[in-house]
């Protein structure tokens, strides 16, 4: 089974090239289409995955193009890491599809929806399965690509282009330093493929400094796609897109890329305490000030979107204290409950037509099953106790814990108790409370939306019991069999850092409902505060951007103007001139007489023969 | 390079007789109208007709079924001219002569067959 | 000769040519005797009689080298290849013929079919051919079977046309390089290659020049069959006079046989020719052919910017990649047959594919201006896609067949001693050049409104040699080393 692995990118990318060229005859039929191909995906995967757990590793290759010694290959690498990646991947893609057949009906196009999802999915599953860092980072643009195209689906609202250009552009500075990353890479070893590079690394080919650097433009390239400070603004645009492709791409899937590749280039940073250091610190710095921005947003996406960058901070934070497996498991139970947080929200719009918390309030009543699910998922994310973000972010805590780095331990516990706040906030003031919306407007949620959501929300419960200390630590167990690269890593838990756990987002909790339902705390008082400005307008970073970088590069680039208006433009004229009289003359000399053609190959003749003569050829 | 000289020489040959062949029709020419009485009269001036009174221009045109008949003769005329030196060596030549010289007139036979399916040897 | 020689020679070797052969003599008595209900079904026995060469061609993968017939036929890696070549792109071509089903365009479909054959056996005899005038021969039944087929549309005024120039400048083509061969004939003694190879090896003393004038004269003969600057000038007027399958094969398998026979006797005679004591007598003239190559893409692509007939602009296009697949034959590397025979395949399923598309549009639109391409991904999304990928392998946009092909032949020129830096750097510019032709197609196709009536359906035998085409681009493009191995 294990051989047709490459089924797995390969079906969604037939799914997408089916619905391109018969989106017309399908219409309706389409989405069912993607829906059944992105199941039969996620069935292959997990007979994929189950085999994978029998045989270890599995690399299938084929060489690409050979420039003297130098072999290009392309393939199929599975490992405990990506194959996890893999299930996960193709799992909650295959539930988003399913969604997507309620949330986008009636669409115009919604058999290019569906059309673009397949591609990124397809991109997606072929980044995890790359065995090499060329490949990645072809599946890694091309992943861009989906998303660029799903942020600005709707593409007639001028706040959807503006944001899918700007996700373009953010994340493209971070493929810069991964781009530059990867040619000194090679450059170094004169490979991409990953066994090569951490052979290189282990048998020490490349100096201290030359990793550390490396190390860090690999980072940047992981902070654009991951949404790290300072690269993460485009993020919460992104929320343009909709509902569902929020929720694949840009919680659980392709925005955990960052994380993946930091985990994919493992070696190299553990080779690196200073890019290590960088990781954590950014990670941790990412994770707190993403959860204030979260206080205090109205948007009920943008409110998740910060989430997502916080959650992704601990996993960025993990990573960087040697939690590796910690990171990784946080982010398999967080593509759960962020998903299913969006597909909730996503089903809360969908019934309200509107994304602003403060006009709904009471919804409980009316959508019951969503509120439960929400409530299931905002408890995951808070570490409720038992609840699978509990287990992840505790381990993660316990990872800095270990590595004795106090400061950003502290940091992370106030980070989590923010967490525990802001999603309750957004808990109480979208379900309870009175009810600001006239009955009539809110309309039911079909079955293929409730379906994905019933699963995500038991996954979102026991997803964390994959790996605790409790009942067996399934998941480091597999991520950690036979990578011996992996020596050193942190893990383990005690029951104080659970109780402190515990304590942080029970503390949560409870400030939220004191807060948000009892109004405990004078609210206009907070809201006038210069503090609450400065966190609704999220730092003021965009207007930061605007005033910095994008001014001052138009200013530049006015500069540039006037060099190319007078400099540039007369040789760009000059040479269009030259060809375009060249072309002229030459379809002249095509006069349709074939006395002139014969002449002019006669002439041809003749004057080769006599430059060769007078070269001295007699 | 022996084989060069003889290549050289054999090029003499073409000269002389690309000089010969220049020069006779030139010769002849101006000898005849050195030699010649010149006194033209009308009679003298009309087309020669093999004793015929010529009757229209001598500018007609031919109709095209002369030129493909023409074709057809001049293909068989070549078969000719290879069979019978081929059946003149016979002996010598062997098999795979005959054997090259049956495909040569399958060959033409299929020729003869298209044209006269395609109606070249009737006259319309 | 005796029977026992007869039968000794590996007859079996030929039987791709046997085959066509025979189908070729079959469909011709069936046109001649068979019913008009039989008629209907004589292309599909054309498409099965290459099929079936196909098949014995690809069980001679591997033979070894063997020559019959006293060297003048010659069965050995650089024949099989090339023909496998020949052979996949007059099976496109004929699948292309079998997709017009409605309104002949020729009333003697029969003769079409078998000119066909009888061209495709020509090239094959000169993929094989072993001596001059079996090379000779071959490109002659090549050259005059296309005199036929580009003036089979009798009541046509361009066609007409077209026919008359290609067999005046054909004509000279041919006068060139027999005189060029007589030259080589008169200074060896031989007309077997591998003796005139023996011949020219040593010391040639006072015969240079002889050998020279034969060189360039008979390169200028064949470089009329390749449409090389300053010989091209029938190419667009013949292209545009012939049915468009005509025109595809005349740009492709026509194309390539020049190449072959150019490749064996270049290389295989002068490239073993001592010259002046030390370099070889090619590698003297190499700057001779390089630039024929400079004009060949300079005056092809630039001429094609003005060119609003597609059949035109693609015979100017053509004219641009003749000049390209001329690199690797002066930049002397070790992959430079390798570089030619991959651009060669490459351009075949490009080429042919961007022919079909324009015959697609051309019957259902009744136009060959550019216009026919107005609005295309409006009215057929699929056929804008499938051309948009034709354009971008012949533009040379990575992913594509075309990309690859031009990035070995880039390799090639640079990494070649002496290195090519002007060539590669012309083929680079032209590239961009090119762009811009081959792009105004896509924004006819994506941005601007239907100009002309019709309908644009892909009906289904039309989309078979489509699929085949697409496929053949991309799969190259994205597993080059699957086509690179098999050469090996």
């Amino acid at each position: 089974m294990i051989e047709f692995a490459w089924l797995i990118p390969a079906l969604p990318l037939l799914t997408f090239l089916l619905l391109i060229v018969l989106r017309e005859k399908l219409k309706k039929a389409s989405g069912y289409v993607a829906v059944l191909i992105s199941g039969i995906t996620f069935i292959v995967a997990t007979l994929v995955f189950l085999q994978l757990i029998d045989v270890g590793n599995f690399l299938m290759e084929w060489s690409w193009l050979t420039i003297g010694s130098i072999d290009i290959s392309f393939g199929i690498l599975l490992n405990p890491l990506n194959g996890l990646m893999l299930l996960l991947v193709a799992f909650i893609s295959f539930l988003i599809h399913m969604y997507s057949l309620g949330y986008m009906d009636g669409d115009q196009r919604f058999s290019t929806f569906f059309a673009y999802l397949s591609l990124f999915t397809s991109a997606m599953l072929g980044l995890v399965m790359s065995p090499n860092l060329l490949q990645f980072y072809m599946f890694w643009e091309l992943v861009g690509l989906g998303s660029f195209l799903l942020i600005g689906f709707y593409f007639y609202k001028n706040s959807a282009k503006q944001a899918a250009k700007k996700a373009f552009i953010m994340t493209r500075i971070g493929d810069v330093g991964l781009l530059i990353g990867l040619i000194l890479l090679f450059w170094q070893t004169n490979s991409l493929r990953f066994v090569d590079i951490y052979q290189a690394v282990t048998n020490g080919d490349m100096s201290g400094g030359m990793i550390t650097l490396i190390a860090i433009l690999i980072f940047i390239g992981a902070i654009g796609k991951s949404g790290q400070f300072p690269l993460h603004t485009w993020l919460p645009d992104a929320m343009e897109g909709p509902t569902p492709v929020s929720a694949l791409i840009h919680a659980a899937t392709m925005v955990a890329a960052g994380v993946y590749l930091v985990a994919v280039m493992y070696p190299l940073y553990m080779a690196s305490s200073l890019a290590m250091m960088i990781v954590a610190i950014v990670g941790a710095f990412t994770a707190i000030y993403a959860a204030t921005i979260g206080l205090v947003q109205n948007d009920l996406k943008q409110v998740l979107a910060y989430s997502t960058i916080s959650q992704l901070g601990f996993m960025m934070l993990a990573m960087g204290v040697l939690g590796y497996t910690a990171g990784i498991f946080h982010l398999f139970t967080h593509a759960f409950f962020k998903a299913l947080l969006f597909l909730a929200a996503g089903s809360v719009i969908h019934a309200v037509h509107t994304q602003n918390i403060k006009e709904m309030g009471g919804l409980n009543q009316k959508l019951k099953l969503t509120s439960a699910v929400f409530l299931i998922g905002a408890l995951a994310i808070s570490g409720f106790p038992l609840f699978s973000g509990f287990f992840s972010k505790e381990e993660i805590l316990a990872s800095v814990w270990a590595e004795g780095q106090y400061g950003l331990f502290i940091i992370a516990i106030v980070a989590a108790f923010l967490t525990s706040v802001y999603m309750f906030r957004l808990y109480f003031l979208v379900f309870h409370g009175e009810s600001k919306l006239t009955l009539d407007k809110v309309k039911p949620v079909p079955m293929t939306m409730k379906i994905p959501m019933m699963v995500l929300a038991l996954f979102a419960i026991f997803s964390g019991f994959f790996n605790t200390s409790w009942f067996g630590t399934y998941i480091a167990d597999f991520l950690e069999e036979g990578a011996t690269y992996l020596e050193g890593i942190h893990h383990g838990s005690s029951i104080w850092l659970m109780l402190l756990a515990t304590v942080v987002s029970l503390g949560g909790i409870a400030l939220a409902y004191l807060i948000y339902v009892k109004n405990a705390l004078n609210q206009e008082n907070w809201k006038t505060s210069g503090t609450y400005q400065m966190l609704l307008n999220k730092y003021y970073m965009d207007e930061f951007y605007d005033n910095t970088f994008v001014k001052g590069s138009r200013g530049i680039g006015l500069g540039f103007q006037y060099v190319e208006k007078y400099f540039v433009r007369l040789i760009i004229l000059f040479i269009g001139d030259l060809v375009t009289t060249f072309s002229r003359t030459g379809s002249k000399s095509q006069t349709g007489q074939a006395q002139t053609y014969t002449a002019v190959a006669f002439l041809g003749l003749v004057l080769f023969a006599a430059v060769y003569m007078l070269k001295g050829g007699y | 390079m022996d084989s060069l000289h003889i290549y050289q020489n054999s090029y003499t040959f073409i000269v002389v007789f690309m000089f010969v062949a220049i020069l006779l029709p030139i010769v002849a020419l101006s000898a005849g109208k050195l030699l010649r009485p010149h006194q033209p009269t009308k009679e003298k001036m009309t087309t020669y007709e093999s004793g015929i009174e010529p009757f229209q221009d001598a500018r007609v045109q031919f109709n095209v079924r002369y030129y493909l008949f023409a074709l057809m003769f001049v293909i068989f005329d070549v078969e000719t001219v290879f069979l019978y030196p081929w059946a003149v060596a016979y002996e010598q030549l062997g098999i795979f002569a005959l054997i090259e010289m049956l495909i040569f007139i399958v060959v033409l036979f299929l020729g003869l067959v298209y044209a006269w399916k395609k109606g070249v040897l009737r006259w319309r | 000769m005796d029977i026992q020689t007869l039968l000794s020679f590996e007859w079996g070797m030929m039987a791709p040519e046997f085959t066509i052969l025979i189908v070729g003599i079959l469909l011709s008595l069936l046109d001649l005797f068979g019913k008009d209900t039989w008629k209907k079904s004589l292309p599909w026995l054309a498409v099965g009689g290459v099929g079936v060469a196909i098949i014995f061609l690809l069980f001679q993968y591997g033979h070894g080298d063997i020559s019959i017939l006293g060297n003048t036929y010659v069965f050995d890696s650089f024949a099989f290849y090339f023909k496998l070549i020949l052979l996949i792109a007059t099976l496109l071509i004929l699948l292309m013929v079998i997709s017009r089903t409605v309104q002949q365009e020729v009333r003697d479909r029969g003769e079409y079919l078998y000119l066909l054959l009888a061209a495709l056996l020509g090239g094959m005899m000169v993929a094989s051919g072993g001596d001059l005038i079996s090379l000779f021969v071959g490109l002659e039944l090549l050259s005059l079977s296309s005199y036929i087929m580009v003036g089979l549309r009798k009541r046509d005024v361009r066609s007409s046309e077209g026919a008359m120039k290609y067999l005046i400048n054909g004509s000279i083509a041919t006068a060139f390089t027999l005189f060029g061969m007589s030259y080589v004939f008169g200074l060896t003694g031989s007309t077997k290659l591998v003796d005139i190879a023996r011949e020219m090896s040593g010391s040639l003393g006072s015969g240079e020049p002889v050998a020279i004038i034969g060189f360039i004269i008979m390169f200028v003969g064949l470089a009329f069959k390749i449409s090389t600057v300053p010989f091209h000038m029938w190419t667009p007027d013949v292209y545009e006079g012939a049915v468009t399958p005509v025109s595809a094969f005349l740009s492709v398998v026509s194309k390539s046989a020049g190449f072959i026979i150019i490749v064996r006797i270049f290389w295989g005679i002068f490239g073993n020719a001592t010259f002046g004591g030390s370099d070889t007598l090619f590698a003297t003239m190499i700057d001779f052919i390089a630039v024929l190559a400079f004009l060949t893409m300079f005056i092809g692509n630039l001429v094609a910017l003005r060119q609003r007939n597609m059949k035109r602009l693609l015979a100017y296009s053509s004219i641009g990649h003749a000049g390209y697949i001329l690199i690797p034959l002066v930049s002397l590397t070790p992959v430079s047959l390798e570089n030619i025979w991959f651009y060669l395949l490459a351009y075949a399923f490009m080429t042919i594919g961007a022919f079909m598309v324009i015959y697609i549009l051309e019957q259902q639109k009744q136009s060959e201006d550019i216009s026919i391409f107005t609005g295309l991904y409006r009215e057929s999304p699929a056929l804008a896609i499938i051309m948009t990928i034709f354009l971008a392998s012949l533009a040379g946009i990575p992913g594509t067949a075309g990309f690859i092909g031009k990035f070995n032949i880039f390799v090639g020129a640079v990494a070649a001693d002496p290195a090519q830096y002007i060539l590669a750097g012309t083929m680079a510019v032209m590239t961009v050049v090119s762009y811009i032709y081959y792009f105004n197609i896509m924004v006819q196709m994506y941005i601007r409104k239907p100009q002309l009536e019709g309908t644009t359906k892909i009906a289904r035998l039309q989309s078979v040699p489509l699929i085949l085409c697409v496929a053949g681009t991309i799969g190259l493009g994205v597993f080059p080393f699957i086509a690179l191995n098999f050469f090996h």
